[in-house]
Parts: structure tokens; sequence; C-alpha cells
């Protein structure tokens, strides 16, 4: 087998190159086009980490503050305000839910708008048997937007030291529902079509192969 | 004047042939979630994957449509084509992800691939709770895929030869279980489906009884098995295992975290019955110990910070942590944050030791690996035992690890140097992260969990996050998931392809 030249050697390195930015190009074309948003996003009006001010309980929070100055919120009376996500779980006297207080809370689930917020974020909370949500949130399903009162414990004993609000009030501030997924149009045409070429790909080396 | 030779027109095929054949195994498991996807009605996530699976498959084709077919492979090209495909895959395995919409960029998406693909686990994914559970499932079937080997994966089916174990040790793996590595491939596959039957079915009464439905506790079941034996640490849920409040899981998940640390040789000859290898085994031994500093240094910390309310919290929520740590899963059960606002510097500090250390050699996780640990410290010994004993002393030079093997100079300058190459890899992220202005031990502790493959953060891994520093956990995810040689092997093969001598 010949040698490869120099020249040769770029020309090999170029073409995993341009493969590359073919497949990362195609991909981007590919991907479904940002739609509205289904709800506003509050600013936020909430008491944060640095705030002076000593406000009276409950303190409307948010999960990001509670985590980033546990110390100054523990075993205080809290307000969260949050989407109810996934699983009612546990046993007795209560339910575990996971409260997303993130902007998809608000904006709705990324799959209804793709438009990109950022990560989730949420706090574990402890709800009463006689107010839980009917709404989980999840994928094509928005859940049901609760305001939370309660109390904050960065150890809570009823969760062996889990960090978690044990609420006493819940209000059901807007119900939630399945939502329709703003549709990849450009996806649904290609993908049967490059399905169709790497068939076609697969029977020539299947041909190929054979001794 | 280099050194290297530049490599053939046949070396490159080869290495693109091989290559190929690993793409197209890829191309193909993704028809899984698909499937799944199919099921559940999630069309637009059946439509990501089926392209990229046919994106993986096509390019895989075209290889071996063009490509001449060597049947001898060189070691070198083994390598080469072992430390390229852990590039290529993810960039393959991204697509899904990204079209999905969930990542605003191909690099977001690329992150992920590869946090999966190295079983690290850190993401940057927005709206994990609302993914569709195909796409969710991808997430978690690539940390099955990586942490069982992507290699290991073809060679099952297809490879043999000198090139097979060139890219079987370019993948981080030394251990031969079986006299020939396709054997030995297959063991490993076999008892990872025999785990797979256990472990999932055990965390799915886990989950049952913690609450949830039947279907959803199978498939966050399959979920968490494929992160938790493959020791990834991706969650199905935002909070990570915290999310289920189910001591039952977390035992499970401990189980399953301790056996993916464990490597497949130490596996294969426990199931021969030979129990004492773990009295015997240096790795072991070193592990044990390891991990003891690292649970009291927890708990001191722990006690010191006055975080729980009592000594059960603190076990359980101390221990877990110190385990996924140490096992490199990265799975947790406190909010991330806590780690540097409630749990002190002490608490945070032993996290670090353990991923610095990691697991054993030959298993899914990553870091220094107690083998490595043991032999520095044995040549450490010998060095102050060469001065205190006579001259004309006689030291045994021998260490049991699966077998008895010579303590040679080589063996124990091998380990010496990657495990310094490990500590540059941690310092060179930390040092990244500060420059970006985070603070010391929030840099040290990302840098570290990135470099060692674990998962667990503090929260600078964001969609938010700098891409430099994006750009510097993708590599130290690369190059501490394939321990440097096989990285070494692809940078010179790229130099030589231009600069290297006939």
């Amino acid at each position: 087998m010949r040698a490869l030249t120099p020249l040769h050697g770029v020309g090999v390195l170029l073409s995993i190159g341009v493969l590359v930015a073919i497949i990362v190009g195609g991909a981007h074309l590919l991907r479904p086009t940002p739609g509205p948003l289904l709800g506003t996003v509050p600013s936020a009006p909430d008491v944060a980490c640095d705030d002076d001010v000593h406000h009276p309980d409950p303190v409307p929070v948010r999960s990001g503050t509670l985590l980033a100055c546990p110390e100054r919120f523990d075993g205080r009376q809290v307000q969260l305000q949050g989407e109810a996500i996934g699983d009612l779980l546990g046993r007795g006297q209560g339910r575990w839910v996971l409260l997303n207080d993130d902007d998809y809370a608000h904006a709705g689930p990324l799959m209804a708008h793709h438009q990109t917020l950022g990560t989730n974020g949420g706090m574990a909370v402890l709800l009463p048997l006689e107010a839980l949500p009917t709404a989980l949130g999840g994928p094509g399903v928005w859940g049901d937007l609760l305001v939370v009162t309660g109390t904050f414990h960065t150890a809570a004993i009823a969760d062996q030291g889990g960090a978690a609000v044990i609420a006493t009030t819940v209000e059901v501030r807007r119900p939630g529902g399945p939502v329709d997924p703003l549709p990849a149009r450009a996806q649904r045409i290609a993908a049967p079509i490059m399905v169709a070429i790497a068939a076609v790909l697969a029977a020539i080396a299947r041909v190929r192969r054979q001794p | 004047m280099t050194l290297l030779f530049r490599p053939s027109a046949k070396d490159v095929a080869t290495v693109g042939f091989l290559m190929s054949r690993i793409l197209m195994a890829v191309g193909g498991t993704m028809l899984i979630p698909a499937v799944l996807g199919v099921v559940l009605g999630e069309v637009d996530a059946v439509a990501a994957l089926l392209i990229g699976a046919s994106t993986a498959v096509a390019v895989g084709c075209c290889g071996e449509i063009w490509l001449p077919r060597h049947h001898e492979v060189r070691w070198s090209d083994g390598m080469v084509a072992s430390g390229l495909s852990w590039l290529a895959v993810p960039l393959v395995g991204a697509i899904p992800l990204f079209l999905s919409g969930h990542f605003p960029q191909f690099l977001d998406a690329y992150f992920d691939a590869m946090s999966a693909f190295t079983t690290a686990g850190l993401s940057v994914v927005n709206d994990v709770d609302h993914l569709p559970e195909s796409i969710n499932l991808w997430r978690h079937l690539m940390q099955f895929l990586g942490g069982q080997g992507l290699v290991l994966l073809v060679l099952t089916f297809f490879a043999g030869g000198g090139g097979a174990v060139g890219m079987y040790a370019g993948e981080a793996r030394e251990d031969k279980i079986l006299p020939n590595v396709r054997r030995t491939a297959r063991f490993i596959w076999r008892a990872s489906l025999i785990y797979f039957a256990i472990g999932a079915a055990a965390l799915s009464l886990a989950l049952l009884h913690a609450g949830m439905d039947p279907g959803g506790a199978v498939l966050h079941a399959v979920n968490l098995f494929f992160a938790a034996f493959d020791t990834g640490g991706f969650s199905p849920r935002s909070a990570s295992v915290g999310y289920y409040h189910s001591a039952a899981t977390e035992a499970v998940l401990m189980v399953l975290m301790v056996a993916g640390a464990v490597s497949f040789a130490v596996h294969y000859v426990l199931w021969q019955g030979r129990g004492k290898e773990l009295r015997q085994n240096i790795e072991a031994r070193v592990l044990a110990v390891t991990f003891s500093l690292a649970m009291a240094m927890a708990a001191v910390g722990l006690v010191r910070s006055d975080v729980y309310p009592n000594t059960v919290s603190l076990l359980r929520r101390g221990l877990f942590q110190v385990l996924s740590a140490h096992t490199g899963t990265g799975f947790a059960t406190v909010p991330g944050t806590l780690f540097s606002t409630g749990w002190g510097v002490l608490a945070p500090g032993a996290l670090v030791l353990a991923m610095t250390i990691g697991g054993m050699s030959g298993s899914t996780t990553g870091g220094i690996k107690g083998i490595r640990i043991g032999l520095v410290g044995k040549l450490l010994t010998f060095a102050v035992q060469r001065t205190l004993l006579p001259r004309n002393a006689h030291q045994a030079t021998a260490y049991h690890h699966t077998r008895p093997r010579e303590f040679s100079p080589q063996v124990a300058g091998a380990a010496t140097t990657i495990l310094l190459l490990f500590l540059a890899l941690y310092l060179a992220g930390t040092v990244v992260g500060l420059f970006y202005g985070y603070p010391l031990e929030e840099a040290l502790f990302e840098s570290t969990s990135a470099a060692a493959t674990v998962g667990l953060s503090v929260g600078i891994t964001s969609p938010s996050m700098e891409t430099g520093l994006q750009i510097t956990y993708v590599l130290q995810m690369f190059i501490g998931r394939l321990e440097f040689i096989s990285v070494f092997a692809l940078i010179g093969y790229s130099f030589a392809l231009v600069k290297g001598r006939l």
C-alpha cells in the first residue's frame, strides 16, 4: 500500500472536519423553530439572599434562594409558587411532590414552545393528603401551578435529612393538563428520507461484504 | 526531527473501517428508544432518534462500502480507532438530543452526549422534567453503552486480532478476563445483563413501594439501572435520586454503584466462587481504606456544620453521597448547591477526595483508580524500607490483583505516570474555572467531577455556563475516560499524518 504525502494527511484531517461540519450543519437545519410561550414568566419579586429587609413569615421565596442561603430560612414559614412535577410519592400522612419554580412552570413545558429558558429548579414539598394536585408535570403535561405555604427545613426529619418544605396550605393557582407539542415538521419530513438512504447504503454494504 | 512514522493509506483505511463498525453499532442501538417513542406516541422524538440512527448507520455504511477491509489490524491502529471513536460517537449521539429542542447549541448536546458516553453525568439539558421518555431513555442508554465500552460493543460481534487488543486497551481496559478479547467482551455483556435483570427488578419494586405507578416505576428503574451500574449518574428527574424519597431505592442503587465500581475481572473471579479475592486484592483493600477515610472525613464535617438533626439523617445522606462520589456515579440525594452552602468545607473535601480516586481499574468508573494508589503506595513503602533495611536485604516484589503479579519498576512507573497525569488534569480544569471567576473550592470540585467522570455538581455546570469552560470539561471527560494513552496516540497519529517520517 502506498505511503501518504503530507498533502494527503491534510486532506484526511480536512475530510473529517467537513464531515463533522455537515452533520452539525444538517442538525441545525432540522432543529425545531421556537414558538410563542404559553404563559408569562413573572419578574422576581421574591426575597433574595442579600435582601436586608426582615420579611414577616411566610416569606415569598424561590427554591434557588432557599438553597443558596439555607441558614436564613431554616425552620421559617415560606411561600413557594411552582409546578407540581412527576409523581405523588410516599405513604402515610402526606405525599411528596417536586415543586419546580423555574421559568417552565409559568411559560409551559419546553416541548410546547421550544424556547430554552434554563435548567429546572425546584424543591421537595410534603403535601397534606387533602390538598393533592390532579395534574402532574411530565412529558406532554403541564402540571398544576401551586402556591404552597409551609416550613422550610434544610434537613427535614420527615425525609430523613432531605431539604424540603412541609406544606400547611396549598392553593391551585392554575390547573394543569396535557399540552400539544410544537411540531418539528422538518424532522418529520427528513426522518423517512434519511432512513431510506441508510437502508439503501446498508443493503449495498451487505452485498459488498458477501465473499 | 520527528520520530513518528507517517501512516500509510492502509492504516488510515483500517482506522476508518473500525470506526464505521462502531458508528453502525451505536446507530443500531438508537432504535431501542425509538421503539419506546413509537409505543408512547412521541412522534417528534421518534423522528429525532431515527435521524440520529440513520446518520450513524449511513456514515458507517459508507466506510464499509468504500474503505478496503484489512484482516490484519495493527495494535496502534486499534488504539487510534478507539480514541477517535470516543470523539465521533458522541457526535452522532448528540443528534437526537439537539433535535429534541432541549439544547440551544449543538455544543450543549455534544456536552451531554460526551458526559453520557464517558459516564460522567454532568448535564446542561434544559427542562429535563418535561423531556420525552424516549429521549430520556437514550440519555441513559448512552451511559450504559459508554460504561460497557463502545469498543466492547463492536468486539462482541466483529473484530479480532492484534487491533482488537489495541482497541480494547485504548478505552482503558487492561484485563483480558478470558484468553481472547472477544470472549472477554461476551462475558462482560453476559454478566451485565444478569445484573440488569436483577437490578431493574429490584428497583422497580422499590419504586412501586415508593408510590410510583407500575409503568413509571419500570421506566425509571431501567434508566436508573443504566446510570447506576455503569456509574453514569444521569437521572430521569432534575432532583436526581432525592426525587424518590425512598430509602429502599437508595439502598438498591448503592449496591449497583458498588457492583459498577468493581472490575469485571474481579466479578469473574467472584463468580467462580473465589470469595477470598476480595481480601487479597490490592485494589479492594485500597478502596476499603480510602472509602472509610472519606466517609469518616465527611461524617466529621457534617457533624461540625450541624446540618443534620440526627445520626440516621447524617448517615443516610452522607453515606450515599460519599459512595456516589467514590464510585464515580454522581447521583445526589442532596441538592448540589447545598454542598457549598450547607455542608461546610470538610464534607465537600471528602467528596473531592473520593472522586479523585474512583473505583477499580477495568470497571466503569473514572478517576485515578485503586490499583494505582495501591501501587504508588507500595513504591513509597519500598523506598522507605530500602533506607531502613540492610543493604543486602531482599524485598518482596509482588502484589495480588486477581492473581499474583510481579511489582516491577515498569509497573510502578506506569502507575505513577497515570496518577500524575490525572492530578494535572484535575488541576488544569480548576485553573480554567478560576479564570472564569469561580471560587477555588467550586472550581476544584467541578473540575475533579468532570475529569474523574463522576457528575456531582456544585452548580457551575448549567445551560448558562461559559463556552470555554464547557469545552474544557468535554476534553476532561474524554481524556479522563480513556486514561490518556489512546488520546496521546490519537494526537500523535494526527501529527504524523502531516509531519511524520516516511
